[in-house]
């Protein structure tokens, strides 16, 4: 039991910190409807949103209390109330169940854990005399539909997105994999906002060292709420200083069930339409649910753009500004003529003027993020204008620079999962190549290197299957390769169940030779595969 | 006696796998071999050069085999406690430290003449160090993921270099075989011994085997293709190749892409620097792993060796000193012997372990027979 100081006052409570009045109450084993009511009050601090029914009848003397706006009135009038109000003979909660229409087992409450229910939109209902309330379960959040998150715009394959609501989002996963091995464990975090939280992984896939391990951290963490998936994120990571992403987050459900199938273990936090996925390793940021619904062919070649487009995002105003003060020797003499008489009369060094068009490039981008969308237009006009046109032709800035920043920041958004860190190093890389050059860009880079292949992800190595090489985990590397190859889990991401699939034969995939490939065993699993053989030995079971 | 400290831990043999241990045999073997080197065995040598580098392989590659005989066995493990082992540690750490310093000079040379021209060197020197601390402190497992990365892009940019060169090649520049007599050939070649034993940081490891012989064909490929840039050097050079400051920038600047995609010394800086830079780390990693095995404690030689380095490019009128030290006679020769006789050394410690141990396990079985 924690003892919590608030307010200047001792108290002692469970979940939430609202139990003094409790303790005194839990000492009386019977307890009229006024004590009830005025514990409830007092530990609302008489919130006028606290709403009492009160019905006394022959047979029964009883109170409702819920908070308003969270409970479903109409269910509570047709369900609960009215059939307490035609009860024909004494009610209390031996026979309650017989009485109301409930869909799940209605379990005494103690009367210290009324306040955290009713605060989290449960109905409690108390029978007067007696020591312990009851819970109903009538929540109802108004809730945004299931549209394509903005975030995830796909050319081709589902469009459902997560929502706020974390039990549409366990039904939105669950609708994906229908399998009993799904397993959900719900908690709750946040000592104000008892946040329900939720721990998706597939039994049997997911490496249990791993989700006993999420599960020690979530259940560590100790905060006052959590509002939003991006507050747990920073107490399960393990390097807490580094700008690179530690935690996997998506906004469809497609993609988590995909990880989940890949022995991933997704948390679900409400009032979050992120759902963030472990372990994680930064090539998942490079690949997209699109990839896995177009050509193999064409999946590779986007996959090569995309990492051609961060690369260029982050090095190529670096590599401008170092080619052009510190190595410009380098460059071939037409393409140096060239530039040296587009930058010619600029009165800033490459330097200070790459760092002025960048600066001025994010701080039009956070203003149209924010700006309502009509007045966005109008700023993007401007911002495209002054940036574009005006200082190029007032002289202060060069057109390769603006060609350069343009380049970078379009290119940015090839990752969109890692704009953010994309950006700082843009702009780390761009520092040390002002000073060092072509030298501090390579170093820079090497350092980056060595410090991504130091890091690891719950057992998972970072820049896996790179570095280490994991050879079958190239096979959804940057070259794609068919899905019907992908015969095993990734080797990179700790799982109890290597195999996906049974192998196929050549002949079993060619249908078109006559032969009937349904009726022949494919390939006989490995006799040592302990995780072949728990499956076995469960599915007997 | 457990020792639990961020700085100071028990002895760890890492694993990695043998994909991991080709990669860094690759990438810590070109970079001065191919810079530095050259021009420098070419001073004495002239057309002799190529052969002086075989001969190097060679004795590389003897060295190279017991140190590979001793991580494919189990790496030091089971020397852990062993006083002999230690002294051995001990030569081996001044062993590397030396060539790490000495390296260090030539690549402080080489950014002063390529990339900072006018720059003091204190300042080239302490730019330099600090991606060499934070590497070889991350490990050898983050050294040998990050040289996975790096090994296709230097092995690429070799190749790329040397598939489209355009120069006036004439390989009857490698002749006379011996431009002077055996003797000195061999008496002379014992300068170079500082360019010997870039894998011996690898006897802290423990290899983990794929299928495909990775570590055997990794450095059958490097070494053929160290031989191939010295002969195409040579022929390209002859005897003025004792002028060129670093053979292979100088070597992408004759290419058939420089009119059209810009100078590709660029590539080859690319791999120098790269390599150079993993190198040391590599060495430094060798270092403090002796430290560690020695003292107890990495921090000891963590701080001692790139305080020595930087001091002796910086105390030095100028780091050539440092660099014109290691190729001196009786210094290179002391390092060409101790690359040899160090690994024979441990191999020997350990055969001579396992022997004592079986012995001893022999000799209390029987033991308990005799009692039975």
């Amino acid at each position: 039991m924690v003892i919590l100081y608030l307010r200047g006052r001792k108290v002692n409570t469970k979940v939430c910190p609202s139990g003094y009045k409790s303790e005194v109450l839990v000492k009386t084993q019977m307890v009229t409807l006024q004590d009830f009511k005025n514990k409830l009050t007092t530990e609302f601090h008489d919130s006028d949103d606290l709403f009492f029914r009160q019905i006394t009848t022959d047979n029964v003397s009883c109170v409702l209390c819920y908070l308003d706006g969270g409970s479903d009135k109409q269910l509570l009038e047709q369900n609960v109330i009215a059939p307490i109000l035609r009860a024909q003979s004494p009610l209390s909660s031996a026979n309650l169940s017989s009485t109301v229409f409930y869909g799940e087992e209605i379990k005494p409450t103690p009367l210290d854990d009324c306040a955290c229910k009713i605060a989290e939109g449960d109905v409690i209902l108390f029978f007067d005399g007696e020591s312990d309330a009851n819970l109903l379960s009538l929540r109802k959040f108004d809730k945004r539909a299931v549209v394509e998150p903005p975030t995830s715009n796909v050319l081709k394959g589902p469009r459902e997105g997560f929502i706020e609501e974390i039990k549409t989002n366990v039904t939105l996963l669950r609708r994906r994999i229908k399998s009993p091995s799904l397993t959900v464990k719900n908690m709750q975090i946040g000592r104000f906002s008892s946040t329900p939280v939720a721990l998706v992984y597939i039994d049997g896939i997911a490496e249990a060292k791993v989700i006993d391990e999420i599960t020690r951290r979530l259940m560590a963490i100790d905060i006052d709420g959590v509002i939003d998936g991006a507050y747990l994120s920073s107490f399960i990571q393990g390097r807490r200083m580094s700008f690179f992403n530690q935690v996997g987050s998506s906004e469809k459900p497609d993609v988590v069930a995909s990880k989940l199938l890949e022995g991933r273990v997704a948390i679900i936090v409400d009032g979050s339409p992120l759902v963030l996925t472990l372990p994680f390793v930064l090539f998942e940021d490079l690949q997209d649910g699109y990839d896995y619904y177009s050509n193999d062919w064409r999946s590779s070649m986007v996959r090569v753009f995309r990492i051609l487009g961060a690369l260029l995002t982050i090095l190529l105003p670096g590599a401008y500004v170092a080619l052009q003060s510190h190595h410009y020797h380098l460059m071939p003499l037409k393409f140096l003529i060239t530039l040296l008489s587009a930058t010619n009369g600029i009165p800033f060094p490459p330097a200070i003027e790459m760092f002025f068009v960048l600066l001025l490039f994010e701080i039009l981008n956070q203003a149209s993020i924010r700006m309502p969308r009509l007045m966005g237009i109008s700023l993007s006009i401007v911002g495209a204008i002054v940036l574009g046109d005006t200082a190029v032709k007032a002289g202060l800035i060069s057109s390769p620079a603006v060609l350069v920043t343009a380049l970078s920041a379009i290119g940015i958004f090839c990752v969109p999962d890692q704009v953010g860190t994309l950006s700082i190093l843009r702009f780390l890389f761009l520092c040390c190549s002002s000073v060092m050059g072509l030298f501090g860009i390579v170093i820079l880079f090497l350092i980056l290197i060595a410090y991504l292949a130091s890091m690891d992800s719950y057992g998972s190595p970072y820049l896996a299957p790179y570095a280490p090489r994991i050879t079958p985990d190239l096979k959804d590397g940057v070259l794609k390769s068919s899905t019907v190859n992908m015969t095993k889990r990734p080797y990179s991401i700790p799982s109890s169940n290597r195999n996906r699939m049974k192998e196929q034969r050549p002949d079993d995939r060619d249908f078109d030779n006559g032969s009937t490939p349904y009726h022949t065993k494919h390939v006989d699993e490995p006799e040592n595969d302990v995780s072949t053989q728990n499956d076995v030995e469960r599915s007997k079971q | 006696m457990n020792i639990k400290s961020r700085f100071c831990q028990n002895p760890k043999t890492t694993t990695l796998y043998n994909s991991q241990v080709g990669a860094l045999v690759m990438i810590c073997s070109v970079a001065y071999k191919l810079s530095s080197l050259p021009s420098i065995v070419n001073e004495y040598m002239a057309s002799s050069t190529t052969w002086l580098f075989v001969l190097l392989t060679v004795v590389d590659t003897l060295s190279f085999v017991l140190v590979y005989a001793f991580f494919h066995d189990g790496g030091d493990e089971e020397l852990s406690s062993n006083k002999a082992y230690k002294i051995g540690l001990i030569f081996l750490a001044l062993f590397l430290g030396f060539k790490c310093v000495a390296f260090f000079s030539f690549a402080v040379l080489f950014f002063t003449v390529e990339l900072y021209v006018g720059v003091p060197h204190v300042i080239v020197v302490l730019i330099l160090i600090a991606p060499v601390v934070y590497l070889g402190t991350k490990g050898c497992s983050t050294l040998a993921r990050t040289a996975e990365i790096f090994v296709f892009m230097v092995f690429f940019v070799v190749v790329l270099n040397l598939a489209f060169l355009e120069a006036d090649l004439d390989v009857n520049r490698n002749l006379p075989v011996f431009s002077m007599e055996p003797k000195d050939f061999f008496a002379h070649s014992l300068r170079y011994g500082t360019w010997l034993g870039n894998c011996f940081p690898l006897l802290f490891v423990k290899v983990k085997n794929k299928k495909l012989p990775y570590v055997s064909s990794s450095y059958a490929v490097t070494q053929i293709l160290t031989l191939i840039v010295v002969f195409f050097g040579v022929a390209m050079y002859g005897d003025s190749m004792k002028i060129i400051g670093n053979l292979l920038v100088e070597i992408s600047g004759f290419n058939q892409l420089s009119t059209e995609i810009g100078r590709m010394e660029w590539t080859a800086l690319f791999v120098v620097i790269v390599s150079g830079i993993l190198e040391l780390a590599f060495l430094f990693y060798g270092v403090s792993e002796c430290s560690n095995r020695i003292f107890g404690c990495k921090l000891v030689l963590q701080i001692a060796l790139p305080m020595v380095a930087v001091l002796s490019c910086t105390i030095p009128r100028s780091p050539q000193v440092v660099a014109d030290l290691s190729h001196q006679r009786i210094v290179g020769g002391v390092m060409a012997v101790f690359s040899l006789i160090l690994p024979i050394y441990f191999v020997i410690l350990k055969w001579k372990n396992r022997r004592d141990y079986l012995s001893k396990f022999n000799y209390v079985r029987e033991k308990k027979e005799v009692t039975k």
